[in-house]
């Protein structure tokens, strides 16, 4: 989207880094300043406590929020948004409170979770409605560009009514990008769209989280999550499990061995050697296949081609069982 | 060590799912459960207490006047005089029942469409006819409390005073048929009339604001045509009151003054209009709302 | 601003609404008409103020600002769509405000015509011999005294439900009923120090200003004077949106 279609009143007000000039995912630049910060933030409606204390801080680039259902997801994304207020603790965007800030919504988009919206409005007339609330300069243009994003164009005259629940969901995507926001929240994006348009979607948050804008996903679909970042925050019972990259977080659970697929031949012969390593807790033989639990990946890597030609067995295929997002967070909610 | 071999005893009792082979109720045991919700609901149960204290208010408001009045006078009986049925017929209480209805009608209706759970309901086996007709019973049910328990705690309480309970009773039996009758006609008004409205839009508010609208609109029409504007039978506009029709019907059949003599007779009020061209009204309001209600969720398509 | 009016105009303007808006204000005017067709021997103007004072005022008014006020603010609580409009840099006045001048350019020129036709038809009726010298004069009398106490009225009434469709949106209705039926209706008659927190009153008060020099003087019902009726709604609307806008403001949306 060209700068001259937004309107730059209200946006010099705030410090905008211009995004077009750095390079690399921003997890490599740790130096650059949080744009979320929630210190200390709790949230609870007469006895019910939704969120317990929970401090974080997202920097540029894409970062899911996990956590089971009723964990306090979507209590967190409207405390960041300033939907809600926080019942103690503090939330920052930009450095700056959210709350009772029009001002910064400037420079924030959201995608609600709630599927209303106005039915009597066509796809077009409701994006436009986005912008021109933004003040955008040229709504319509500015309009047709997020709905070309989403592949919405054919549709933009159709009723939001008639719209299909995955339509709804992308029309809510292209109205929250109408005014190229520097913070981007949202709830549960893709839920309702068919694995084509999640794929598109998910090209789309990769796309801005590499630009610099800051992608925060509150999401069920983990094999999709995993695709678009590696930085999660983990919320279980409403108090933070865990956050950073997965892996790294993987790595540091050092209670749960790490379960390794090995094909191979001779696998008894294997498994003996495999059994004599340090870190090795537990092999399990199935078939042509072995099921190691290591708490050392760097061990055991190391030594499986050695123990192979030890014992004569040829290797047919590795495979990590559980190091990916969804394992990570089966184990953190468990 | 080698393990003793399994008891032969031992057995599995369960091995994951099995069909249910039980008891199965049928549509009339399908059509209280439906009702038994709808109450429920209506009241406010299982729901926060904000959902609570307007209907319960409701409903308290004119049976506990009542009950003050039957009270006092059996703790008083030579000072206080208890009101007679037709007295509580033609109470302003109708307004306390409109607004009942106008509370609840869409809240029982209206809720479920605006959730599309109407789905639910239908792909079970429900029809369509038992939906919307336990819902309106259960609205008719609510409202006797209304329009017929105060009624039969005043019979009580006439029973009370007077020198021999058993007598009275014996003696008013027909009384207290058509105190049951009345009550239950007007109920049955206010039942089907805020039920078609609240099935022509799924907006609470909306629903809510018509039904109540319907009413006080056709109240100030039919009694100002009745009374201020005069013209050949201007009187007989006062059948368009539907609040009124419901008391009007209710008094006549009670037999109450300045009728003559009792239901079953013909005789006219101060508008000149007979009690049965009140029950008519009554009767033909009532059926025509009710046909709405059932065409309405026969025909309807977006559940 | 202006895309939060046309947006609020277009979602209270549904057919069924208008319809239903339209039918209520056809009563009053029915109501002239059989008037006018009747034997009564009555005023024509007398007739059309105290049919504005007995029922458009107490039932038309409320009602329909009612339906179209709760439901500006109220709808958009319940569906969730409000998240659409306070998460952009928009004042809250301005959505306060725009919501309001919404509903009232819905509102507002429907209870107009209503009242004026309404007064037209009814004034034609003619007078006793008596009063013909006063009819041209109180003709015009009623006509403005309409005008006003319909714009006041209504504007009053929109601001004030606004209030309470933000507020509460589920019992919304029920809470208005309460308020004309029980409060104004009742309540209000009791006492002067409680009359002056009825809108009622305050549109009487308008209602009676042109009257009071005229043959219809006797109708005027109110004690009020002109300015301090209009103060009063002054008031009321500016109160009114004032707390909705300070609501909205705090408002969590859940």
């Amino acid at each position: 989207m060209t700068a001259d279609m937004r309107g730059g009143d209200r946006t010099d007000q705030l410090d905008r880094p211009d995004r077009t000039e750095q390079t690399g995912l921003p997890e490599d630049s740790p130096s650059l300043p949080p744009t979320i910060e929630a210190l200390n933030v709790s949230k609870w409606y007469g006895d019910k406590v939704a969120v317990s204390d929970v401090s974080f801080a997202i920097r540029p680039g894409v970062t899911a929020l996990l956590g089971p259902n009723g964990a306090g997801k979507s209590t967190i994304l409207k405390l960041l948004t300033g939907q809600l207020a926080p019942s103690r603790g503090s939330v920052r965007v930009l450095g700056q409170p959210v709350r009772h800030n029009p001002a910064l919504y400037q420079v924030i988009g959201l995608v609600p979770e709630h599927d209303s919206i106005y039915p009597f409005l066509t796809v077009l007339e409701f994006v436009k409605l986005a912008a021109d609330l933004h003040r955008v300069r040229r709504s319509r243009e500015v309009a047709l560009e997020a709905l070309a994003t989403v592949d919405l164009l054919d549709v933009q005259h159709r009723k939001l009514r008639a719209c299909s629940k995955g339509m709804r969901q992308r029309v809510k995507v292209a109205q929250s990008l109408v005014n190229d926001p520097q913070v981007l929240f949202l709830d549960e994006p893709l839920a309702g769209a068919d694995p084509a348009q999640r794929l598109a979607l998910m090209d789309v948050f990769t796309r801005l989280g590499e630009t610099g804008c800051t992608v925060f996903i509150s999401s069920h679909i983990l094999n999709e999550v995993e695709r678009i970042g590696s930085n999660v925050i983990v919320i279980v019972n409403g108090k933070l499990a865990a956050e950073g990259d997965f892996h790294a977080i993987r790595a540091l659970m050092d209670d749960r061995p790490i379960k390794v697929s090995v094909q191979c031949s001779e696998t008894r012969a294997l498994a003996a050697r495999l059994v004599q390593l340090c870190g090795t807790s537990a092999v399990q033989i199935e078939g042509d296949t072995l099921l190691v639990e290591t708490k050392s990946t760097l061990e055991f890597h190391r030594a499986l081609p050695l123990a192979a030609q030890q014992a004569g067995a040829r290797l047919t295929g590795i495979e990590g069982l559980d190091e990916d997002l969804e394992s990570v967070f089966r184990y953190l909610v468990e | 060590m080698i393990s003793p071999p399994a008891s032969s005893a031992a057995r599995i009792a369960d091995r994951g799912y099995q069909h249910y082979d039980g008891v199965r109720v049928g549509s009339i045991g399908i059509f209280w459960a439906m009702l038994r919700a709808a109450l429920a609901r209506g009241l406010g149960l299982r729901r926060p207490h904000s959902a609570k204290i307007m209907p319960m208010l409701l409903i308290h408001i004119p049976n506990i006047v009542v009950f003050v009045n039957v009270a006092n006078a059996i703790a008083q009986p030579n000072t206080v005089t208890l009101q007679e049925f037709w007295d509580y017929a033609g109470q302003p209480f109708p307004v306390i029942a409109m607004l009942f209805a106008a509370v609840v009608g869409p809240d029982l209706f209206c809720a479920d469409r605006r959730e599309h759970v109407l789905s639910l309901y239908f792909a079970s086996p429900i029809t369509r006819l038992q939906y919307a007709v336990a819902r309106a019973a259960a609205l008719a049910i609510l409202l006797l409390t209304l329009t017929l328990l105060p009624m039969l705690q005043l019979f009580v309480g006439h029973a009370l005073l007077a020198t021999s309970a058993a007598d009275y009773v014996r003696g008013n039996l027909p009384l207290l048929g058509h105190a049951v009758l009345a009550g239950v006609l007007e109920a049955l008004l206010f039942a089907s009339v805020a039920s078609a409205v609240s099935s022509l839009s799924d907006r609470k508010v909306n629903a809510g604001g018509t039904f109540a609208g319907i009413m006080l609109v056709s109240l100030t029409v039919g009694d100002l045509i009745a009374t201020n504007v005069k013209f050949t039978s201007h009187e007989k506009f006062i059948l368009v009151d539907l609040m009124g029709v419901g008391m009007r019907t209710a008094r006549w059949i009670l037999g109450t003054t300045p009728w003559e003599g009792q239901s079953g007779a013909l005789s006219q009020d101060v508008f000149a209009v007979s009690g049965w061209a009140y029950l008519g009204v009554s009767l033909l309001v009532t059926a025509v709302a009710a046909a709405i209600l059932i065409v309405r969720y026969q025909r309807m398509r977006d559940v | 601003m202006k895309a939060i009016f046309v947006l609020s105009v277009r979602a209270l303007s549904g057919w069924k609404r208008l319809l239903l808006l339209c039918l209520l204000m056809l009563v009053p005017v029915g109501l002239a008409l059989t008037f006018a067709l009747s034997e009564t021997a009555e005023d024509g103007s007398r007739f059309a103020i105290e049919l504005f004072d007995n029922f458009v005022l107490p039932v038309v008014l409320p009602i329909a600002d009612l339906i179209v006020a709760t439901s500006a603010l109220g709808h958009e609580v319940e569906d969730h769509t409000l998240v659409y409009l306070t998460l952009r840099p928009i004042a809250r006045t301005a959505i306060v405000i725009a919501k309001y001048v919404a509903a009232a350019v819905i509102v507002i020129p429907l209870v107009e015509i209503s009242v004026v036709t309404m007064g037209e038809i009814a004034s034609r009726k003619a007078a006793p011999p008596q009063d013909l010298a006063l009819l041209a004069v109180d003709t015009g009398n009623t006509a403005a005294s309409l005008l006003l106490a319909g714009f006041g009225g209504a504007a009053a009434y929109l601001a004030l439900f606004l209030l309470l469709g933000l507020l509460m949106p589920q019992r919304a209705l029920l809470v208005g009923f309460v308020y004309v039926l029980l409060w104004e209706g009742i309540a209000a008659g009791l006492s002067t120090a409680l009359s002056t927190l009825s809108v009622r009153r305050y549109v009487q008060g308008v209602l009676d200003t042109h009257l009071s020099n005229g043959a219809l003087a006797q109708v005027a019902s109110s004690t009020l004077s002109a300015g301090g009726s209009a103060l009063g709604l002054l008031i009321v609307v500016g109160g009114a949106l004032s707390l909705t806008t300070w609501r909205l403001r705090r408002m969590q949306l859940l």
